[in-house]
């Protein structure tokens, strides 16, 4: 009953946004000396387009954001010096800089940045832009989550103005992944080097600034904030993006993101035909979605794989806590976990395609591995795989010494096997899944008990009291490419689950992974680069410090009167491209 | 007394709508005592290639032979039906019923070590009364079981309560002055503690390796620890005036101890009220239990509780596809209904007015 009231009271509300002005389509601000060209089939301008969002924005602070319902608001208003084409997943020149240069020894990159463009609130852009969001993002004490992949053995790119459209970068070492991350945001100088000089540059651009004092170079930019009720953007009268014809891009008016409770009412919401289209289609939604697509007037799309994973891991920690000299995981335990047979047998135990049968209704694959088949010049499909197999995993356990009575596993010193999994309370998915495992594993003998968590004493679980034995989670994929996984990877990295941080590798598999991925990074011929890194793939999975569960097959919906629609597996599936977007004649 | 009985009777039985409300919860509470022999599987029997399977039809009548037969089921496929997953009968593969079958093993009456099952069918088919869960478990399996635990904490719940209610309303009552201000403010403290948030509080202090089964006495006994000021400050306003009665003022001249009158002469004259508001009282602890499984703060799976069973049906993409998995919001309705029935019935005919 709640949830069709608000279906009511969003409706009536989009009803009122229809009375909204028509934006004014600026042409007589002239087009940049260096625009953008954009190939796409030329649109018609106007229109709004309204989608749900079971999140909002917590900042809008481009370099402070670190989670999806604010990035992927500011990602709509921002632009790098590169870009990546979500399409054909290459680095594309459509960004701030319109070419760039790098030296013989592949470590000076020279970039030419677009002359005669403006910020939205007409400000212009150069170099000191680019030279300020360096100097913020290298500061140590704001130390955002991005810095992580501009840093190479520990040092910092060297970034020099050379004049007020030419900047030179320098890396420390040949950096193969280069053009990717520097596809980050840049932020205009003028608005926050105020804030950055007094030290609250966190607070800088937060939900409480008012639109008008932010400025932004993406194709739009934020006209309103109403919390819990919705984020308006606008189109930027000042975007350097143009058409074939020489329009000025975008040809949107508006995007609205309309706050909603939950998932339930995204999906209500498109069903209804009051948003424009649905990045994500739960499993359970999809037949009624399917059903009406027609009538809708829209079309799903269907990506087979997606990038993020989720998987269950083993606190390996073997160490004492300095503060407390306990061990921060019970030796006896710890003994178990750390034991690589014991790992792959409960890897083996898992039925993956019950949970898909259950759990995503049939609309799943099995997933083996840390890059998923959609990152395609990366996925090793060699890499070793732990189907199910009770025996296969019984095999192993009396292999290491594991002793099965009355249907209880023991350990070689009596010890029965049980454990905690951790999971986070707020998603049903994740607790399902644990306790069709926990149905698995009782087969072998072994207790698993359940402690579902908030998220926040979770993610305090896994990196700072390590009070843990094991955690199912799911790690969301950005980019495709080798260095996103990084920091899970590298045993110093601050999401390596199973023991971040450290300050040695704990195991030779753990320095060895260290060795190639630092190789990997340096080495710019890709066949060898790829080579390096399949064999990171086999090293992960033949040590299996994450088990894999299923990955959800992705459906996308949008009506088929927007023209341009390109669904991608990367992130932002389908508003990547929004400039391009337009409603065609009815 | 005698008479006293009969004519509650008399009233009683008058009353059509509360002796419906009776006998539904009679057989409530009898098929949730015996929910292991009426239930077809145990309460965590997967199968997952059977998710959300429909309601399997049972047939009585032989279309080839054409005639009446022992009660059977089709065997099932999944199919893909207008983009939905449907299990569709083929009506080659006959499963016959079986009766008083073995199964899974189960404690009858909660000790006694059984695997007779009241029916069912061969192994790998499956029959499914009310549908099946994502799990592919049998709703009605974990409806009987999950009444053993829904049913149930309102009844446990409710002692406590009363009990808590009678001590210290009785004796605030009675005694009156700084006792009756102690006992009435401190009622008051725990009346303002908001119960809900209380109960989360002590879920996330109670650590996982806990079993569900006390957790869900947690569950009761905080439920109930919230809830009994309420009655404790009704029965002290009754105590107050019954103390003043001629009967208690001669209990006292003869030299009666405190406490004996209190049990014998005052307590005894609440009773009405306490049996009246007991009754409508339960259905707030079922849906109190409802509230929290929903919450995931109370019964974990694997047991079942039908709180529990309803949180699936939290997603309305559900509801047209498999609407069986609403047969716990029916059976809630169904139940405090009969409760809110049974009760009205007995303060009707418990009402001393009537007598008149």
């Amino acid at each position: 009953m709640k949830k069709y009231a608000i279906v009511i009271i969003i409706s009536i509300f989009l009803l009122s946004c229809d009375q909204k002005s028509k934006v004014k389509l600026t042409q007589d601000i002239p087009l940049p000396h260096d625009p953008a060209t954009s190939n796409c089939t030329v649109g018609k301008y106007g229109g709004t387009l309204v989608i749900a969002s079971a999140g909002e924005p917590k900042t809008f602070n481009p370099i402070m954001c670190n989670e999806s319902s604010s990035s992927d608001v500011i990602s709509r208003m921002c632009e790098g010096l590169t870009t990546i084409n979500n399409k054909t997943q290459k680095v594309t020149n459509q960004g701030l800089a319109k070419s760039w240069k790098v030296s013989k020894d592949g470590k000076c990159w020279t970039f030419n940045l677009r002359k005669g463009i403006y910020w939205s609130d007409g400000h212009p852009f150069t170099a000191d832009d680019v030279i300020f969001t360096f100097k913020v993002i290298y500061d140590p004490k704001i130390h955002p989550a991005t810095v992580d992949s501009l840093i190479v053995n520990g040092k910092k790119f060297k970034v020099e103005k050379i004049d007020n459209y030419t900047v030179k970068i320098t890396t420390p070492t040949i950096y193969a992944p280069f053009l990717r991350v520097i596809s980050l945001a840049i932020i205009p100088k003028h608005k926050f080097e105020k804030s950055y000089q007094e030290g609250n540059f966190e607070s800088a651009y937060s939900v409480n600034t008012k639109p008008e004092n932010m400025a932004w170079i993406g194709s739009f930019k934020l006209e309103k904030f109403l919390p819990a009720q919705k984020t308006v953007l606008v189109r930027n009268p000042y975007y350097f993006k143009i058409d074939k014809k020489r329009n000025r891009l975008p040809y949107l008016d508006r995007i609205v993101f309309v706050a909603v409770p939950d998932f339930n009412a995204v999906s209500m919401n498109f069903l209804a035909g009051e948003t424009d289209l649905i990045d994500s289609i739960r499993s359970e939604d999809y037949a009624p979605i399917k059903a009406a697509e027609k009538k809708g007037n829209y079309t799903i799309y269907k990506i087979n794989y997606g990038l993020g994973s989720s998987f269950l891991w083993f606190n390996l920690r073997t160490d004492k806590n300095p503060k407390t000299s306990k061990y921060y995981v019970n030796p006896i335990k710890s003994k178990w976990f750390t034991n690589v047979e014991f790992r792959q047998a409960l890897s083996h135990a898992i039925d993956q395609k019950s949970i898909i049968d259950t759990i995503f209704l049939g609309m799943g694959y099995q997933r083996w591995g840390i890059d998923s088949p959609a990152a395609k010049i990366w996925y090793n499909p060699d890499i070793k795989k732990y189907p199910f197999s009770l025996k296969k995993s019984e095999q192993l356990l009396t292999k290491a010494g594991f002793i099965k009575k009355d249907n209880i596993l023991y350990d070689s010193k009596g010890n029965r096997v049980e454990f905690t999994l951790f999971t986070n309370s707020e998603n049903d998915v994740r607790i399902k899944i644990a306790n069709l495992i926990k149905h698995d594993y009782q087969k072998l003998g072994v207790t698993m008990h359940i402690n579902p968590v908030d998220f926040n004493s979770l993610v305090s679980k896994i990196n700072d009291t390590f009070d843990y034995e094991a955690c199912l989670l799911g790690l969301g994929g950005g980019d495709i490419d080798p260095v996103s996984h990084m920091n899970v990877l590298k045993s110093s990295g601050f999401t390596h689950l199973w023991w971040p941080k450290q300050k040695k590798p704990a195991t030779l598999w753990e320095a060895e992974i260290d060795e190639l991925m630092d190789k990997q990074l340096t080495t710019l011929e890709f066949k060898k680069r790829r080579e390096i890194y399949n064999k990171v793939q086999e090293i992960i999975m033949n040590n299996c410090p994450m088990l894999y569960l299923p990955g959800r097959t992705l459906y996308l919906a949008a009506k088929n009167k927007i023209g341009n629609i390109k669904p991608t597996v990367l992130e932002h599936r389908l508003l990547w491209n929004q400039e391009e977007l337009y409603f065609r004649d009815q | 007394m005698d008479s006293r009985k009969k004519r509650f009777w008399k009233y009683f039985k008058k009353n059509k709508i509360a002796l419906i409300g009776g006998g539904i919860l009679v057989i409530l509470y009898l098929s949730s005592i015996f929910a292991g022999l009426i239930a077809p599987y145990g309460v965590n029997n997967l199968r997952t290639d059977l998710c959300f399977h429909s309601l399997s039809k049972i047939h009585f009548y032989d279309i080839e032979k054409k005639a009446i037969s022992f009660p059977f089921i089709y065997s099932t496929k999944l199919v893909t039906h207008k983009y939905q997953r449907k299990y569709q009968e083929d009506y080659k593969q006959k499963v016959y019923l079986k009766f008083f079958t073995k199964g899974d093993s189960y404690k009858l009456l909660g000790f006694v070590p059984c695997n007779i099952h009241l029916f069912g069918v061969e192994e790998p088919y499956r029959i499914y009364l009310l549908g099946a869960d994502r799990f592919g478990r049998d709703i009605f399996t974990r409806l009987l079981y999950g009444s053993q635990i829904s049913l149930s904490i309102g009844l446990v719940g409710i002692s406590i309560t009363v009990t808590l209610g009678m001590i210290f309303g009785g004796l605030a009552g009675y005694y009156g002055g700084l006792v009756d201000t102690l006992l009435m403010r401190f009622c008051e403290l725990l009346m303002s503690f908001p119960g809900l948030y209380l109960i989360m509080a002590l879920r996330a202090t109670v650590p996982p390796t806990v079993p569900s089964t006390y957790m869900y006495l947690l569950t009761v006994v905080v439920l109930a620890l919230v809830h009994w000021p309420g009655r404790a400050r009704v029965i002290r306003g009754q105590v107050l005036s019954l103390r003043e009665q001629e009967y208690v003022i001669a209990a006292k001249a003869c030299g009666m101890s405190d406490i004996r009158i209190i049990l014998r002469h005052i307590l005894p004259n609440t009773f009405s009220y306490i049996i009246v508001s007991a009754t409508l009282a339960i259905p707030g602890y079922i849906l109190g239990e409802t509230i929290l499984s929903y919450l995931n703060v109370g019964i974990q799976e694997p047991q079942s509780s039908w709180g529990l069973m309803l949180r699936e049906a939290q997603n309305i993409a559900f509801w047209n596809q498999y609407p069986w998995i609403l047969w716990p919001g029916f059976l809630i309705f169904i139940t405090v209904l009969a409760f809110n029935f049974f009760g009205d019935g007995l303060r009707d005919a418990l009402d001393p007015k009537r007598e008149k």
